[in-house]
C-alpha cells in the first residue's frame, strides 16, 4: 500500500527527536493559548511566524499545526469552567459544558471533550492521508485557468461562510488582493504601490501584517471588551466519564466527527463553523432524554469533536491545493513561502518528508494532547488566573520583536503599526479581517494565473468558461453569490451563524 | 439625505479611499493589453473593483439602516501604535534592552486603567526575557 509507506516516511520524519519536541511545544502552547481567552491560534501562529522561520520547515510546520488542532483541546478548558469561550471555536460549549460544570460535573466534562476530541483528530488525520493524495494528483493536472477560478471559487467561498456583511467581506478580498501587490512585480520588474518607500520593494511583508492585524488590534479590541467571568472553583471531580456518558456520546462523538470534517474543508470553514454546526445538528437528532442548554454532555462531545475534526480537515485544502480555507491556514502558506517552498499540489510530490511528516505528527501531537489535557488539567485551571492586563504587554511586545527580527528592519515594524491601526478601524466597522488576509496570501498568485491564462488563450476571457473545470469552480461561486442575495436565504444564513 | 447605516458608509468610504490611492499610485504603470497584461492590468482592475464595491456601500448606507458605529476608544490605540513606531525608532540606535522598556511602559499604561507597579515588574521581566532569548538566539545561529 502507498499510503502505509508513505506514512512509515512521515513517522520516520515525525518521530526525531527534534520534530517530537517541537510537536509537543506546539500542542503545549496550543494548549496554554487555547486555555486563556483573549488570544487564540492566529495570533499564536502570527507571533512564531519570525521563529518557524529559523527551523528547518518540517519542524515549522509541526510547531505552527501543533498550535492549531492544540488550541482546540485548550478552548474548551476554558469554556467549561468560567463560561468564556478560550477559543472562538469553543462559543458552543459553553452552553451545556459549564451548565454541566454548574452541576458538579466538571471532571466528566473535560473528559468527553479531550476524548471527543482525541477521536475526532485521529479519524481526521487519517482522512487527510486517504483524501490528500487523489486530489493533489488532480490538482497536479490544473492550467492556470483552472487556478484563477478556483481561487475565485475558494475566496468567494470563504466570504459566504465569514460572519456580517457580504459586500464588506468581498471588499476586504479586494483590499487583500491589492495589498499583495505591493512591491515589485514579478514578471515585469516594476515597482508597484512602493509610495517612494524602498522598504516596500519587497512588498508589504506578512509576518508584519498578520501579527498587526491579529495580534496587536485584536489585543486593542479586547481591552475595550469587559467579560464577566464565572469561574467554577472547588474540586472538578473525577476527570474520566463513567462508561454509561461514553455510551451515550458515542454517537454525538461520531456525527461531531463526520460533520466537522466535512465542514473543515470548505473554504471558510474550519473549526469554528464545524462546532457551531455539530451543535446545531445534534440537538435536532440527538436522541431523548434532550436536555440541551441545561448540561447534555452530548452538547459538549459533538461540538468539541467537530471543531477538533474541522481543524484536521482544514489542512487538505492548503496542503494539496496552496489554498488557504481560514487565516490560520494562510499563515501556514506564509510559513512555506518564508522557507522558499511554493504551496500547492507539488509539495506532496517534491518534498514528501514534510508532507507525510506534518500528517504523521498530528496523530503523535493528538496523543500528546490528551496526556496534556486529562491528568494535567489542573495546571490549565491555575493558568486562568492570569489577568488579560498582564498578558497583553507580552502580546505587544513579542509582536514587536518578531516583526523586526524577521529581516532586521525597522521599517516592518512602522508597517505593522499602520496595520494595527487599520485594523482597528476595520474591527470597529465590523469588517472582518479574515477575507483580507486570505486575499493577500492568494494576491501574487492570482496574477499570475491570471496572466498565464490569458496569455495563453491570446487575452481572450472566454478561456475560463471553455475548460470544463474552470467553468464548474466559476459557476459554483456564481451559484453561492446569487444564493445569498435572496434575502430568505440571508436571513438563515444569519441565524445559523449568530446561533 | 441622511446615513441610516454610519457602519456601512466610513467602510464604503474607507474602501473608496483605498481604491482612490490605489488608482492614483497605478497611474502611471502600464496597462498592456490582456494578452500581454502589463503591471497595471490587475491593479487597476481591484482598485475599479473596490472602489465600486465601496460606492455601493456608500449608496447601501443611505438607502439602507444599519447599526451606529461603537465609540472609538482612540487613547489606547494611540499610545500602543506610539509605542510601537517608537520601538522601531529606538531599536537601532539603542538596542533592544531600552525599546523594550519603552515599549513596555508605554504599552502597559496604554490601556489607562493600570499603573504603578505592573508596568516596572513587567519590564524587568521582558528585559531579562530578551536578554535570555537573545543569547539563545546567538548560539542557534552559532550552531546552523
Amino acid at each position: 500500500m502507498d499510503v502505509i509507506s508513505n506514512l512509515g516516511l512521515g513517522f520516520s520524519v515525525a518521530l526525531t527527536t527534534q520534530n517530537i519536541a517541537y510537536c509537543f511545544i506546539g500542542t503545549l502552547l496550543g494548549t496554554l493559548i487555547g486555555v486563556l481567552p483573549g488570544i487564540g491560534p492566529v495570533t499564536t501562529v502570527a507571533m512564531l511566524l519570525p521563529i518557524s522561520f529559523t527551523l528547518p520547515p518540517e519542524s515549522a510546520m509541526i510547531l505552527l499545526a501543533g498550535i492549531y488542532y492544540g488550541a482546540q483541546y485548550g478552548g474548551s478548558t476554558t469554556a467549561i469552567l468560567i463560561n468564556i469561550p478560550g477559543e472562538a471555536s469553543s462559543v458552543v460549549t459553553t452552553i451545556d459544558g459549564h451548565a454541566m460544570a454548574r452541576q458538579g460535573r466538571a471532571g466528566p466534562a473535560l473528559g468527553i471533550a479531550a476524548l471527543g476530541s482525541f477521536f475526532a483528530g485521529c479519524a481526521a488525520t487519517l482522512l487527510i492521508a486517504l483524501a490528500a493524495p487523489p486530489l493533489a494528483t488532480i490538482a497536479l493536472q490544473f492550467g492556470p485557468a483552472e487556478y484563477f477560478s478556483l481561487m475565485v471559487c475558494g475566496l468567494i467561498a470563504a466570504v459566504v461562510l465569514a460572519r456580517g456583511s457580504l459586500l464588506k467581506a468581498i471588499a476586504m478580498v479586494v483590499l487583500g488582493l491589492l495589498l499583495g501587490l505591493v512591491g515589485t512585480d514579478m514578471n515585469s520588474g516594476a515597482r508597484r504601490f512602493n509610495f517612494g518607500m524602498t522598504g516596500l520593494a519587497d512588498g508589504i511583508e506578512f509576518v508584519a501584517i498578520s501579527m498587526a492585524i491579529y495580534g496587536i488590534a485584536e489585543v486593542v479590541y479586547n481591552l475595550e471588551q469587559k467579560q464577566v467571568a464565572d469561574v467554577v472553583a472547588g474540586a472538578l471531580g473525577r476527570v474520566w466519564p463513567s462508561f454509561a456518558d461514553v455510551k451515550q456520546c458515542a454517537g454525538s462523538i461520531l456525527r461531531g466527527t463526520g460533520l466537522g470534517a466535512v465542514l473543515g474543508v470548505l473554504p471558510g470553514g474550519g473549526a469554528l463553523l464545524a462546532s457551531f454546526a455539530a451543535y446545531t445538528v445534534e440537538k435536532r437528532v440527538a436522541s431523548a432524554p434532550r436536555q440541551f442548554g441545561n448540561g447534555d454532555i452530548r452538547g459538549v462531545a459533538a461540538p468539541e469533536s467537530a471543531n477538533n475534526a474541522g481543524a484536521q480537515t482544514s489542512f487538505i485544502p492548503m496542503l494539496t491545493l496552496g489554498i488557504p480555507g481560514n487565516p490560520t491556514m494562510a499563515m501556514m502558506i506564509g510559513a512555506l513561502m518564508i522557507h522558499g517552498i511554493a504551496p500547492g499540489p507539488r509539495v506532496m510530490t517534491d518534498r514528501p518528508g514534510l508532507f507525510w511528516g506534518l500528517i504523521a505528527s498530528m496523530w503523535l501531537g493528538n496523543l500528546m494532547l490528551v496526556v496534556l489535557n486529562l491528568p494535567m488539567v489542573g495546571i490549565w485551571v491555575r493558568l486562568l488566573r492570569v489577568p488579560y492586563r498582564l498578558l497583553y504587554p507580552a502580546i505587544i511586545v513579542f509582536c514587536c520583536i518578531g516583526a523586526y527580527t524577521i529581516n532586521n528592519k525597522a521599517f516592518d515594524v512602522f508597517v505593522m503599526s499602520f496595520f494595527a491601526i487599520f485594523g482597528y478601524v476595520a474591527l470597529k466597522l465590523d469588517c472582518e479581517p479574515a477575507p483580507l488576509i486570505l486575499g493577500f496570501v492568494l494576491g501574487p498568485m492570482m496574477e499570475e494565473n491570471l496572466r498565464r491564462a490569458l496569455l495563453i488563450s491570446r487575452g481572450d476571457p472566454i478561456v475560463f468558461l471553455q475548460e470544463p473545470i474552470s467553468l464548474a469552480f466559476l459557476v459554483l461561486a456564481a451559484g453561492l453569490l446569487v444564493v445569498l442575495a435572496v434575502p430568505a436565504i440571508r436571513v438563515r444564513r444569519e441565524e445559523a451563524l449568530k446561533e | 439625505m441622511r446615513i441610516r447605516a454610519p457602519k456601512d458608509f466610513w467602510s464604503g468610504v474607507m474602501f473608496c479611499g483605498f481604491a482612490a490611492i490605489a488608482l492614483f499610485a497605478a497611474r502611471g504603470y502600464s496597462f498592456g493589453s490582456a494578452g500581454r497584461m502589463g503591471p497595471g492590468y490587475f491593479p487597476l482592475l481591484l482598485a475599479s473593483l473596490l472602489g465600486a464595491l465601496g460606492v455601493v456601500l456608500i449608496g447601501r448606507s443611505i438607502l439602507i439602516g444599519g447599526e451606529p458605529v461603537a465609540r472609538f476608544r482612540v487613547l489606547p490605540l494611540a499610545v500602543i501604535a506610539t509605542a510601537i513606531c517608537l520601538f522601531g525608532v529606538l531599536i537601532e540606535p539603542l538596542g533592544l534592552i531600552v525599546s523594550l522598556a519603552v515599549l513596555t511602559l508605554m504599552s502597559v499604561n496604554g490601556n489607562g486603567r493600570i499603573g504603578g507597579r505592573a508596568g516596572p515588574l513587567l519590564c524587568r521581566r521582558f528585559c531579562l526575557c530578551a536578554r535570555a532569548s537573545a543569547q539563545c538566539l546567538a548560539e542557534h545561529v552559532e550552531w546552523t
